[in-house]
């Protein structure tokens, strides 16, 4: 009796699997006649209008959309089938394009589908980060995250600094106005003005000039790593920081309650102040000190497995124009790179958290004075031992100059 | 003095309990929360109001049935023919004697020490010939018989199966695989309980290999859908939380369902010598 009932629930175990192999084929068998496009994408990369808008335009073709998990597992998938008869034919890229340009031959060189023309339409800094070499470009940007100044009002105010953003910006021009005004906060109002020693850290390398590596050796920026260590160890050590962890409830819960006053955040973080509860006039937007910045963006990519070459790239021209990098910017507030779209209509944007202020001019600002600096793929990795040191300085009160001498030495040691 | 000893071990055993079930509890305040909640300090230690709302919203956001379903056939199948494979490998490396055991079993006990996230590209490329990336054979069909399974049986069959009995059976005319089916099978319950606890929880946990090998939204598992909740730029924390809570529930029936089954199993007459 045992023996037929093991036997049945395992038949019935083989069978299901039989029938799913089957399945599988019929699927297959139903979209045959259409030229057949997959696009993988994450989670907040491509709006679902773009996608509508998208698939009625190519209703020759069969456009399957694919939602995949973002950030290193979308990397981890990506990677994972380059070469593999599974690929997608597209494929989103998030703002590590630097990872994918060495494998240029993984990629279809879209300048042979009639890109170059249209470099003059995309933010120049973002156009050019998707070159691996002058005459191969393996995407299309979809967004950026360009950066400003985001300041707590009431504790401006407290410390007697400007609080128009027209003003701020023209008092907050350099770093070392940014410190001056950080000073300001601490004696007048006895409130720090940064989140954390390693938040204004990361702030600075991204606004770096010259790259962690130059012709594969490693050199720290010329220099700019250093002055970026520097002025986050005097922040520090001055009292200027508040010293929470960048992310997450404690930081949402110092932005509602203005436990700190300025931060330099990319164009999405104001979805962040929404989403955390953050009340209505609590922080306004000026222009961000120093040198433009950027965190963030998205690009498209054709993988060179594809059996349709000349349709991917029409696909990618199409999904990232003006109208669709609209549509991502209504639905998902995606900061466009197409420069169409910057018209009277969106420097005029207004939003309740920050009443009638306009402040997308200060965003375009910095996406069109940005440069894009040569990034070596090993950058990551030597930038965050940097990042893991100032964590030590911060939380462990870690000697600064033992610290910088330690990552140095565990820096040199990334091939 | 009995009767306090037995209040204080009561009260330590009552204070575990709870200390056990509080993240449980704290899922479910967290779940029942809006965004802007989460991030309130000091945070609320009650239950909120939104709970429904956030199901509602992970279940239209997710595809949360179809997902469910899926898992449970991946696991249920996988666990299915893991407990057949690995008995059956188990009992021959206890019981049967043939030429190379011992290299064999060392050999299998190998495998054991590469870590996992070694085979992932190479497997990949292997089911890529096969054809099958995008198919549920390529989630089930490689894990069907797994090293660790086939020695925890085997050691519980060298412990727990007396040859006498094996040889009896053999006497009254049974086969190799009938003295497998009828007299080992029966006596490996607690085994093979434990085992397919392990592996269901394995199978429903698995997250990096149906990453890569699922291509289409409508096969995914549920730890897949439920990642679909995580934007690039923002995460919405009450419904990431509530589909956990959502997705946990099954297993903890199933735990309840088989400690019950463990136990029982643990118990049941045993032969001895």
């Amino acid at each position: 009796m045992k023996l037929k009932k093991y036997g049945l629930l395992l038949g019935l175990a083989l069978c299901a699997s039989l029938a799913l192999g089957a399945c599988g084929k019929k699927n297959a068998q139903a979209s045959q006649g259409k030229i057949k496009l997959s696009i993988n994408y994450y989670n907040g990369a491509i709006s679902k209008e773009a996608m509508a808008n998208t698939k009625e335009h190519f209703s020759k073709y069969q456009l399957q959309f694919k939602q995949v998990p973002s950030n290193e597992d979308f990397d981890t998938k990506l990677k994972a089938s380059f070469g593999s008869k599974a690929a997608p034919d597209i494929t989103a890229i998030n703002n590590n394009i630097e990872d994918y340009l060495p494998y240029k031959t993984k990629f279809v060189n879209l300048t042979k589908y009639g890109t170059k023309k249209l470099a003059k339409d995309y933010v120049t800094w973002k156009w050019d980060s998707t070159y691996a070499d002058p005459d191969y470009q393996i995407a299309m940007p979809i967004d950026i995250g360009p950066k400003a100044l985001m300041f707590n009002v009431a504790n401006f105010e407290k410390a007697g600094l400007p609080t128009d953003p027209k003003q701020v910006s023209e008092l907050i021009k350099t770093e070392d106005d940014y410190l001056k005004a950080a000073a300001q906060m601490k004696e007048k109002a006895n409130l720090p003005m940064f989140l954390s020693a390693v938040a204004l850290f990361e702030d600075r390398e991204q606004k770096m000039t010259k790259g962690i590596f130059k012709n594969g050796e490693l050199s720290l920026g010329e220099g700019q790593l250093k002055e970026a260590w520097d002025f986050a160890v005097k922040a520090y050590q001055s009292g200027y920081t508040l010293d929470v962890k960048l992310g997450g409830a404690d930081n949402a819960n110092a932005q509602q309650k203005g436990l700190y006053s300025a931060m330099n955040k990319a164009s999405w973080a104001i979805a962040d102040l929404e989403e955390n509860g953050t009340k209505p006039g609590t922080w306004l937007i000026a222009k961000a000190p120093g040198q433009p910045s950027n965190t963030g963006g998205s690009y498209l990519a054709v993988l060179k497995t594809t059996a349709h070459p000349q349709e991917a790239a029409e696909v990618v021209r199409y999904l990232t124009n003006e109208k669709n990098q609209r549509a991502n910017f209504k639905e998902l507030s995606l900061f466009p790179t197409h420069k169409a779209v910057y018209d009277d209509a969106f420097m005029k944007t207004t939003n309740k958290l920050f009443g009638d202020e306009q402040y997308n001019p200060y965003f375009v600002d910095a996406a069109n004075a940005m440069k894009y600096t040569e990034s070596d793929p090993r950058s990551g990795t030597v930038q965050r031992i940097f990042e893991d040191q100032m964590q030590l300085i911060q939380d462990q009160n870690k000697n600064p100059d033992q610290a910088w001498a330690d990552a140095v030495k565990k820096a040199k040691t990334i091939d | 003095m009995t009767r306090i000893m037995h209040g204080s071990i009561r009260l330590l055993v009552g204070l575990a309990v709870l200390l056990s079930l509080f993240p449980f509890y704290w899922m479910l305040v967290m779940a029942s929360k809006k965004n802007s909640e989460i991030y309130r300090t000091p945070p609320s230690l009650w239950v909120g109001d939104q709970l429904w709302h956030n199901i509602q919203a992970v279940i239209a956001q997710t595809s949360f049935f179809h997902a469910l379903f899926n898992t449970l056939f991946i696991a249920v199948t996988s666990t299915l023919l893991v407990l057949f494979f690995d008995s059956l490998a188990g009992f021959a490396f206890a019981k049967l004697h043939f030429r190379g055991q011992a290299f064999l079993f060392a050999f299998l006990l190998g495998t054991m020490m590469i870590p996992g996230q070694l085979n992932i590209i190479p497997s990949f490329y292997l089911m890529d010939k096969l054809g099958w990336v995008g198919s549920y054979k390529a989630l089930i069909i490689p894990g069907m018989a797994n090293a660790f399974g086939i020695f925890w049986i085997k050691q519980y069959c060298t412990d727990s199966i007396p040859d006498s009995l094996l040889e009896a059976a053999k006497l009254d005319g049974c086969s190799t695989f009938r003295i497998y089916w009828s007299v080992a099978l029966p006596i490996m319950r607690p085994a093979l309980a434990f085992l397919a606890l392990f592996s269901f929880m394995g199978s429903w946990n698995d997250y990096m290999w149906p990453l890569i090998i699922l291509n289409d939204e409508a096969k995914y598992t549920l730890m897949l859908a439920l990642t679909q909740l995580k934007g690039i730029y923002s995460v919405n924390y009450p419904l990431v939380i509530t589909g956990t809570l959502l997705a946990t529930l099954p297993l903890l029936v199933l735990f309840i369902f088989f400690s019950k089954q463990l136990i029982s199993g643990i118990t049941d007459g045993a032969v001895k010598e």
